[in-house]
């Protein structure tokens, strides 16, 4: 391949220096003249029906505007995923879990508002609720939605291959059963829009959204107005991590009153609000059986998967289905029995987030793995190693592998983190574990997956760009600039971006399934290569040459090879307008990815992605065995991401990785009881600070994808899959207890620690002369 | 979440201040660093009609460490005692537990004062006015009920009307160090042990009465050695799960004359094992004792769910910080 001058580069991210100088404008940090405020009254009930709500005191306090209720808005159900539409913008008849939207106001103050909220009088009529989703799967549970008499509102039952012949066939089973814990995203900036109305109707929304194409869709569906009523722009957004891709009450009703106020509205959630309100993790309990040969092949594997989805679907279909498929990577596993069920019940909502419903099933199989392999007396890298998938082999769910840099991902991180040395041979307290991980580039073909951009070369030489890509801290926009100033041989700094902005940028479907580098990346290299095209016609001319020995590099277009013989970017551009060709120059691109067998994988098996990332993360980890509090040392994470176009970029996601997983692994649980969040603060939930954050070493595997632009694949959401068992299977090697339901608290070390004394008759303090004390 | 309305006030003085807070026609509070007040304000699980800002009054932020010994002013901040090389230098413990306080940002605008007379926190009130919708409104917020230990018919415990948790960081150091505190009134000033401000009950943990204000905070003579373990899950933001502040002073045969164990988290004050420490009284130090003196001094708290974390953990883990205290201390 040619020498690369800015894709590959360790390029700061564009807007680096504005975030780090508190410049940068988030959706809260815009205001416009006459702006209302607004707040939603939340249920404080689990499940009730709603008999009356009545807003006449909240309308009389001064500087209200407006107050509206379920009853006030049209009946129009949306849902991200569109057959599992089953919310209202504010709920209509029925609350069903404590936060769900009933009443919302807008006033000239905050607190005006807030006020306000506390005089809206609702009568309901409590209803027997259910917090947990086998007691919600069973019959006579309290129903939900009327339409799912059974809780269960998505299922997947699905056999590859013969699972019970492969049992039959294999030489050793294991059974067990996991459970995991509901964990919310935590992005720092809390959900927020801002809405005005424009004379001819138009509604714009400011957003923190990961998805403004199909936020559009999605609001104009509920506001009930044609989708060319809408338009979203996506201002900086802090960070995501899937819990930005629904619609939310704030959104709806920033419109709904701009509409009916003419004034400009904004709604800004509180950090209790996210945590209630917005979506979590599902928490998911974990049967997993699997059949083993002698030699360690993995002959096949049976799973039954409950995810408690809390009071609605969002994304409930597709995670079910995803926590499916993914089994089947990275290892080969040609027999898989799955049956998944998401079940209702009175809680807060699970969605998409980063993994999206993968992790919950990779800490199973990944912490199952390491027994099988100590039972088996196999070591636990090599058993991995055995069964890692390779490029090109066919798949039992027909997805198309082409590159696959698994084995050399295991192989790096086993080294970084010094495997062999210390396996099995750090003292007691000590120990290193790792798991690996297989995710898609985004997906395939689903409705609108595809991406534009449009690349124009201005008359003095620099490049603006349009995409529709959403950047929502993740560097999207740097990437996708990257790429666009290797294509037409420009420094970074020439390119000036616009993005996610529905009436100006063109369609992309926003920050979900990792697809954004590979997708968006993609159109906006076809636009930039467009555009190039026109300017080497002309440069062409006027050097009487052929087009193909052109390139463009160091803002020059010049024969391939020869860089004296050309002429500027600028000269380009200056023959080109005086040979009379039309400007502006103008290059555009549409992508979507190759879909040999177009499949959802909700309906039929085939390829899901263009393009799969694989990974390994490696922990070590000390353990207090006075005080049971896990400390995680050290974190090597090694990702095939096919090429890094950023590779600080790619480091940065690999860190923020292993901070989410650590939380998920030691820290972090959204608990509840009987429906109530007790721990809606950053008091309470405990996520990890930057006091915890080990040392962490990135380890870049790149295998050069046919399909991804520059040969890039995904290092988003796949980065979050392997840490937590990694550490899971590491506390396992230094005390010799496998956890299987997360968070691993000190509360739940201490407590195995002694029990294991007890069983063993001996004092694990014993073995631990004189440790530090942990005391923080 | 906005603050509810109140008047404000910048006193010149600590006698206008407190005479403001003494008058009755108005429910005023003091305003120091604000970390602890603006939240519970915004919770609305204090609403007062008026707020007296003691930052505006002059003079109150020192260290100060003259032939009287030191003194530190009540407005001093956390930062500046964890900072001060005078308290490094004195009495260690109390700038690293100044330093373990919350985060850096509470610590830059927290206050000794305020950090001593900061309200006893409860999972059930330390909650925005919607969370609290959810239940009943308990004792704390005008209600009749503790949902801690919710009274059953003929129940066993005794009926207590709030049963939230001291969960400061500074008392227990303070109070292991036999410090004094002088507080100010409107007809004039007391000097008392810091233990004796700290009443024990939920629902008014303070034994400070009308107008009256922490001034300063005074040290006696340093003496012995002293250790402060704050356990919390992470190394930054957190209040106690349960810290123990331990201050030993031995003859000079080692034999321990004086013990104070005091543990923060576990009851409606900071709590002292009395009992242990008198069990120290002379002790040598070998491994039944530190097993002895540990169940004692867990025996004597008896902390309540008020977060989320059991009270049986809490008092596990008390155990385990008072032996990890003893055994530094006899090594
Ligand atoms: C996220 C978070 C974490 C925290 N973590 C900890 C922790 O780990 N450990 C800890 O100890 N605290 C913690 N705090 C509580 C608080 O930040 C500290 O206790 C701080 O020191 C309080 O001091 P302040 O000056 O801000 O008090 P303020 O909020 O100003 O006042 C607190 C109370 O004391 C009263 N008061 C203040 N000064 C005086 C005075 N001179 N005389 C009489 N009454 C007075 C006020 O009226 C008020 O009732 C935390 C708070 C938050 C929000």
């Amino acid at each position: 391949m040619n020498k690369l001058n800015v894709v590959g580069k360790r390029e700061p991210m564009l807007d680096a220096w504005e975030k780090a100088t508190g410049r940068a404008r988030f959706t809260d940090d815009l205001s416009l003249p006459g702006m209302l405020y607004g707040k939603i009254l939340r249920s404080p009930l689990a499940h009730a029906k709603i008999l009356h709500v009545d807003l006449s005191e909240a309308e009389k306090v001064a500087g209200v505007k407006g107050a509206i209720s379920g009853k006030d808005i049209p009946k129009k159900k949306y849902g991200i995923v569109p057959m599992a539409k089953d919310e209202y913008a504010l709920a209509i008849d029925k609350v069903r879990y404590i936060g769900d939207e009933v009443a919302a106001v807008v006033a000239t103050s905050l607190d005006a508002a807030e006020e306000a909220i506390s005089k809206i009088r609702v009568d309901y009529k409590e209803l027997p609720a259910v917090f947990d989703p086998i007691e919600a799967m069973k019959p006579g549970a309290p129903i939900i939605h009327d339409e799912v008499p059974n809780n269960v509102s998505a299922s997947i039952h699905k056999e590859f291959g013969n699972v019970e012949k492969a049992f039959r066939e294999s030489d050793f089973l294991f059974e067990e059963s996991f459970e995991t814990q509901a964990v919310n995203h935590c992005p720092l900036e809390p959900q927020a829009a801002l809405a005005i109305v424009d004379p001819s109707g138009k509604v714009t929304l400011w957003a923190s959204t990961q998805i403004p194409f199909f936020l559009r869709r999605n609001l104009a569906t509920t506001l009930d107005i044609p989708e060319s009523k809408v338009r979203v722009i996506k201002p900086k957004v802090g960070g995501g991590f899937g819990q930005k891709i629904d619609l939310y009450a704030k959104d709806f009703c920033a419109a709904f009153f701009a509409m009916k106020t003419k004034r400009p509205v904004k709604f800004v959630y509180e950090r209790e609000e996210v945590f209630i309100s917005t979506r979590q993790r599902h928490p998911m309990r974990i049967h997993l059986k699997t059949g083993m040969k002698k030699d360690g092949t993995i002959l096949a594997q049976q799973f039954k998967v409950i995810a408690d989805g809390g009071a609605y679907n969002s994304t409930a279909p597709l995670m079910i289905t995803l926590a499916c498929y993914f089994i089947m990577l990275p290892y080969r596993l040609e027999n898989l029995l799955f049956e998944g069920y998401h079940v209702y019940t009175n809680k807060p909502v699970g969605g998409a987030m980063r993994g999206h419903g993968i992790p919950q099933v990779r800490f199973a199989v990944e912490a199952q793995l390491d027994s099988i392999a100590e039972k088996m007396g196999i070591d636990p890298l090599d058993l991995r190693l055995k069964n890692a998938f390779q490029a090109g082999e066919p798949h039992p769910a027909k997805l198309l592998v082409q590159t696959c840099g698994f084995s050399d991902t295991l192989k790096k991180a086993a080294e970084g983190i010094g495997w062999k040395e210390k396996r099995g041979k750090l003292p007691f307290g000590r120990g290193v574990g790792l798991a690996g991980a297989s995710f898609p580039s985004g997906v395939s073909n689903m409705s609108h997956i595809s991406s534009g951009a449009i690349v124009k070369i201005e008359r003095d030489g620099s490049i603006t760009l349009l995409t529709g890509a959403a950047d929502i801290g993740q560097g999207a926009e740097t990437v996708i600039s990257q790429i666009v100033a290797e294509e037409l041989g420009v420094p970074l700094e020439d390119i000036r971006i616009t993005a996610a902005d529905t009436e100006i940028t063109p369609l992309d479907p926003g920050t979900f399934g990792s697809g954004v580098t590979l997708r968006a990346g993609n159109a906006a290299k076809i636009a930039a290569q467009a555009a190039k095209e026109k300017l080497f016609e002309a440069a062409a001319e006027k050097m009487e040459i052929r087009i193909e020995e052109l390139e463009a590099k160091n803002r020059r277009i010049h024969v391939k090879g020869n860089p004296e013989r050309g002429m500027s970017i600028q000269e380009a551009i200056k023959f080109y307008q005086y040979s009379d060709r039309p400007m502006p120059i103008i290059g555009r691109g549409s992508y979507q990815p190759p879909a040999k067998e177009p499949t959802t994988l909700l309906k039929e098996d085939g390829n899901f992605s263009p393009a799969y990332s694989f990974m390994t993360q490696a922990a070590e980890v000390e353990v207090d065995t006075k005080t049971g509090k896990v400390k995680v040392l050290r974190m090597v994470a090694s990702h095939d991401c096919g090429k890094a176009i950023n590779p600080m970029l790619v480091e940065g996601q690999l860190e923020g990785s292993v901070v989410g997983g650590m939380g998920q692994a030691l820290y972090e649980e959204v608990i509840t009881e009987k429906g109530q969040v007790l721990n809606p603060s950053f008091l309470d939930y405990g996520i990890p600070t930057a006091m915890e954050v080990p040392s962490i070493t990135s380890v870049e595997v790149e295998t050069n994808d046919p399909e991804g632009p520059f040969g890039a694949k995904e290092s988003g959401e796949g980065t979050q899959l392997a840490p937590a068992p990694a550490i899971i299977n590491a506390i396992y090697d230094a005390i010799g207890v496998r956890f299987k339901s997360l968070p691993v608290t000190p509360e739940k070390v201490l407590k195995a620690l002694q029990e294991n004394a007890q069983n063993q008759n001996r004092d694990p303090e014993s073995l631990d002369p004189d440790p530090e004390i942990n005391s923080g | 979440m906005r603050l509810p309305k109140f008047e404000y006030l910048e006193p010149k003085t600590l006698k206008e201040a407190a005479k403001a807070l003494a008058s009755d026609t108005k429910e005023s509070v003091l305003l120091a660093g604000g970390t602890d007040l603006l939240v519970n304000m915004k919770h609305k699980v204090i609403q007062p009609k008026q707020v007296i800002n003691l930052k505006t009054i002059p003079k109150l932020a020192y260290i100060s460490n003259g032939k009287d010994g030191l003194r530190i002013g009540a407005l001093t901040t956390l930062h500046d005692i964890a900072s001060s090389q005078a308290i490094q230098e004195e009495v260690p413990i109390l700038s690293q537990a100044a330093g373990e306080v919350g985060a850096y940002a509470h610590q830059v605008m927290g206050t000794l004062g305020g950090n001593l007379c900061q309200g006893n926190r409860c999972r059930f009130y330390n909650q925005s006015a919607f969370w609290r919708g959810v239940k009943s409104p308990c004792y704390k917020v005008g209600g009749k009920i503790c949902h801690v230990v919710p009274a059953r018919a003929g129940g066993g415990r005794k009926p207590k009307e709030c049963h939230s948790t001291y969960c400061g960081d500074m008392a227990p150091v303070l109070i292991a160090l036999d410090t004094q505190v002088r507080v100010v009134g409107p007809n004039g000033e007391r000097v008392f042990p810091l233990s004796k401000l700290y009443t024990q009950e939920g629902k008014k943990p303070l034994s400070l009465r009308k107008g009256e204000i922490l001034k300063e905070i005074l040290f006696p003579p340093p003496s012995g050695k002293a250790l402060y373990l704050k356990w919390r899950r992470r190394e930054s933001i957190e209040f106690p799960i349960v810290s123990l502040a331990f201050h030993i002073e031995k003859d000079g045969n080692e034999r321990i004359q004086k013990a104070r164990i005091i543990f923060s988290g576990v009851g409606s004050g900071p709590v002292e094992a009395l009992e242990a420490e008198k069990m120290l009284k002379n002790a040598s130090l070998d491994d039944w004792m530190i097993e002895k003196v540990s169940n004692q001094a867990i025996k004597e708290i008896s902390p309540m769910r008020t977060s989320i974390h059991s009270p049986a953990y809490k008092r596990k883990m008390a155990g385990i910080l008072l032996k990890q205290a003893l055994e530094k201390i006899s090594s």
